[in-house]
């Protein structure tokens, strides 16, 4: 028995869907309390229609958001999987499938021409992170869709080493203002710091994905993410940047050690839609949807 | 305030909303992105006449997924897009078009602001992500136009209640994102003392 390439498809498809359709737990249960806290009448209207609009994407099995996004997998293997069958090859025909399935607005373009290849595939589309699990008889598939919005305000910058760190803060928060309404507050912050150049975008990719409600294990990472997360609130963009508390949800901070000269710092600016959902492949053929 | 609102809008109408007002739309509203505004405003130029009419009407910054069924065209779902890649044409567009709403999300810039003012055009905001809310307002999908521009091509949809539209810029110079722009960039200077920048 094996995991086939078919199961991989058929898996990558649904997890797209339902990503698309189901607001994670995490966030409704953060929207809620902040909600208790906002003082803006105007800001609690619209946080009330935000959850009101993911209710009926559910019951109708429609989409939260127009912008379905460009799809993105991360693929962790299990060191005891087989695997019979190409991964990328098999999750490329997922992604298409659900774009047949499911109305979507496919925005798979070439960067120059801009031509669209109309099923939401092309070169490295979808995008795949890989992971391993070591001494697991299974492959584990989050479909992680990203939209545009959010995209667009995010940023990257290489400071030295000897840059103090007042200054990292300092981007971030100009980088929160610059966006401002733009990518449909309240956002979902993910934070890469250190690696090189290569690897900071992931972790910052790694650290929006996380649980809104799971601080990072290391008290020194999450107290900071704790200070940002106060200090973007105390701007008061607020919903659609019309004022009001509830400017973020959440900062994640994902760090990977650097070089004494150097310091990359990656900005993921989420929208308050992060689309993520999961589903373990065995051995055995069997496919668990988490 | 909250206020149903159904098109044709009068510049009287429009000029008694305010920045804060939630209005609920009812009428035919053309789709219109970047592209299609760019076209609008060189078949004037030209003297070629348009193939929808939009004065005194509303147009929203939105994506569309259409599809077909036995009864013509069927809208699966849409939703704003951010307005500011708008910016560039809009101005003009509303001076040579008169057109009396702008529905979209984020906010446009001065300019838009001032053409507004001087003809009586109000910014409609719809809560960004919100697709269902707006996709159950859609009564129908009557024609599609420029489809060569793909995606950005122009839509006529007919909605009943379409909102809770936010009036985010009212014609009277008033924006409620000029005005958080000001509070922001207080509140940056109190952020930046926290974190001990000068």
């Amino acid at each position: 028995m094996s995991i086939t390439e078919s199961m991989i498809a058929e898996a990558g498809e649904r997890l797209y869907i339902q990503s698309l359709i189901e607001l994670p737990s995490d966030v409704t249960d953060r929207f809620k309390e902040m909600r208790e806290a906002e003082m803006s009448e105007l800001a609690r209207f619209q946080l009330d229609k935000i959850l009101m609009n993911a209710d009926r994407a559910f019951a109708r099995r429609g989409t939260i958001c127009q912008d379905t996004g460009i799809s993105s997998y991360k693929v962790k293997i299990g060191t005891n999987a087989k695997i019979d069958g190409d991964i990328e090859e098999a999750l490329s025909k997922g992604t298409a499938q659900a774009s047949k399935k499911m109305p979507t607005i496919p925005h798979s373009v070439h960067p120059i021409t801009k031509i669209n290849t109309g099923d939401g595939t092309g070169p490295h589309t979808p995008i795949i992170h890989y992971g391993t699990l070591p001494g697991s008889d299974y492959l584990e598939i989050t479909a992680q869709p990203v939209g545009g919005g959010g995209d667009l305000c995010s940023a990257v910058k290489m400071f030295t080493g000897s840059a103090p760190f007042e200054d990292v803060k300092k981007f971030i928060i100009d980088t929160v203002i610059e966006a401002g309404s733009k990518p449909c507050p309240p956002t979902i912050i993910g934070i890469g710091l250190g690696g090189m150049f290569e690897s900071v975008n992931t972790l910052a990719k790694e650290a929006v994905m996380r649980p809104l409600n799971q601080r990072h294990p290391e008290k020194l990472i999450a107290d900071l993410e704790e200070e940002l997360l106060e200090l973007i609130n105390e701007t008061g963009i607020g919903p659609m940047g019309m004022g009001g508390k509830t400017t973020c949800l959440a900062v994640n901070i994902e760090y990977g050690n650097t070089g004494t000269y150097i310091l990359p710092v990656s900005i993921k600016v989420g929208c308050w839609l992060i689309r993520r959902k999961t589903a373990r492949l065995y051995n055995d053929g069997t496919i668990e949807y988490l | 305030m909250e206020k149903h609102l159904t098109l044709p809008l009068t510049e009287e109408i429009v000029k008694e909303l305010n920045i804060g007002d939630i209005v609920y739309l009812s009428g035919e509203v053309i789709q219109l992105l970047s592209p299609a505004h760019k076209r609008a405003l060189e078949y004037k130029k030209q003297g070629k006449e348009l193939p929808f009419d939009v004065t005194d009407m509303a147009i929203y910054h939105c994506y569309t997924s259409l599809s077909t069924n036995e009864c013509g065209l069927n809208c699966n779902f849409l939703g704003a897009s951010t307005s500011a890649g708008v910016n560039l044409y809009e101005p003009d567009f509303i001076r040579e078009f008169k057109v009396r709403a702008i529905i979209g999300k984020g906010g446009m810039n001065q300019a838009t602001l001032d053409a507004m003012q001087e003809i009586g055009c109000v910014y409609l905001a719809q809560i960004g992500g919100c697709c269902q809310l707006v996709t159950e307002a859609v009564e129908e999908v009557t024609e599609k136009f420029w489809e060569d521009l793909a995606a950005n091509l122009g839509i006529k949809i007919t909605f009943k209640n379409l909102g809770p539209l936010i009036v985010g810029m009212d014609a009277k110079g008033n924006s409620i994102y000029r005005e958080m722009q000001a509070k922001i960039d207080a509140q940056k200077q109190i952020i930046y003392q926290r974190i001990g920048i000068a």
